[in-house]
């Protein structure tokens, strides 16, 4: 009985799992800040690229 | 030896690890974008691995394999294994990742020709200088450095474009928090050495082995997070069974 309990609450604790918990703080604010964050980070880094390529940036 | 020198070192070990790792799960599940994300990381790895030895000796042949994979194909085909996971949409009778893939293939053949083909000026050579700082009085033709920005752009798009586009799907269902987080480390990894590798080409050539570090823990912290075991979904639907 008590084995059928805990595989029960086992199971429900990897549900739980599968989604986001609701009203977090990481998920609702910094999740989304980072990822902004990491997309500006992406399109500076190819700008860099393509303006040494096209040599509007010195090439050191 | 300084410890800069010794950073390719522990990170050829770290990629290594995460070879297997990822070559294990693709003999478990075979996705090709596992395949070819092994491949791209046996890539990283051979690229540190000849950083690490030019730190002891010259050898023309290590040095023309740190261009060819540390240079000019990891990002490439790491992206490439993104768009394999990522991109299902057929031109006529061929998938669009299929076709990018084997143009990949055929320009990563003709730049291995290209580099091999390039002579080479071992006086210019000095262990004490990072390879970043000095392939450039090395090799006494540029024709290999034109293939450079292509496959790392393309790469770059991929494997960190494709890693933000997936955490921001999981994120937007509001499902799978650990592949969100495992996502935007995968992007952060692979930012890190692309980070490094801009810096180096602006003039500033002490931060690439140590970018390159920080992008294999951080990307292999990453696939770890993802791929970390979860239930089965009961629930919410077919696509979350098409994920990493």
């Amino acid at each position: 009985m008590e084995e059928n309990e805990a595989r029960k609450r086992e199971l429900a604790r990897k549900r739980a799992s599968l989604y986001m918990p609701s009203g977090s703080v990481l998920y609702d604010r910094v999740v989304p800040a980072v990822l902004v964050l990491l997309a500006l980070g992406l399109g500076i880094i190819m700008l860099i690229v393509v303006g040494v390529v096209l040599r509007i940036i010195p090439y050191s | 030896m300084k410890i800069t020198s010794l950073l390719p070192f522990i990170t050829t070990a770290i990629t290594f690890v995460f070879v297997f790792l990822v070559l294990q799960r693709y003999t478990r599940r075979r996705g090709i974008y596992l395949l070819v994300w092994g491949i791209g990381l046996i890539l990283y790895g051979l690229g540190t691995f000849a950083e690490a030895y030019s730190t002891l000796e010259w050898n023309p042949t290590i040095f023309r394999l740190w261009y060819i994979c540390g240079a000019m194909l990891t990002a490439a085909w790491l992206g490439q294994g993104t768009i394999y996971l990522l991109v299902r949409r057929k031109v006529g009778a061929f998938r669009l990742a299929d076709i990018l893939g084997g143009a990949l293939l055929v320009l990563s053949l003709v730049a291995i020709a290209v580099m091999f083909a390039t002579p080479l000026n071992a006086a210019a050579f000095q262990t004490t200088k990072p390879l970043s700082d000095q392939y450039r009085e090395i090799m006494l033709s540029t024709a290999p450095r034109a293939f450079t920005p292509i496959f790392n752009i393309y790469g770059t798009l991929g494997l960190v474009g494709g890693a933000i586009y997936s955490s921001y799907i999981f994120w937007r269902k509001r499902v799978l928090p650990n592949r969100v987080l495992g996502n935007i480390l995968i992007a952060l990894g692979g930012l890190s050495p692309a980070l490094g590798g801009t810096l180096s080409r602006l003039g500033t050539t002490e931060f690439l082995y140590l970018s390159e570090l920080v992008g294999a823990v951080v990307m292999f912290t990453g696939f770890i997070l993802a791929t970390s075991q979860v239930p089965a979904p009961q629930t919410a639907g077919v696509e979350l069974a098409q994920t990493t």
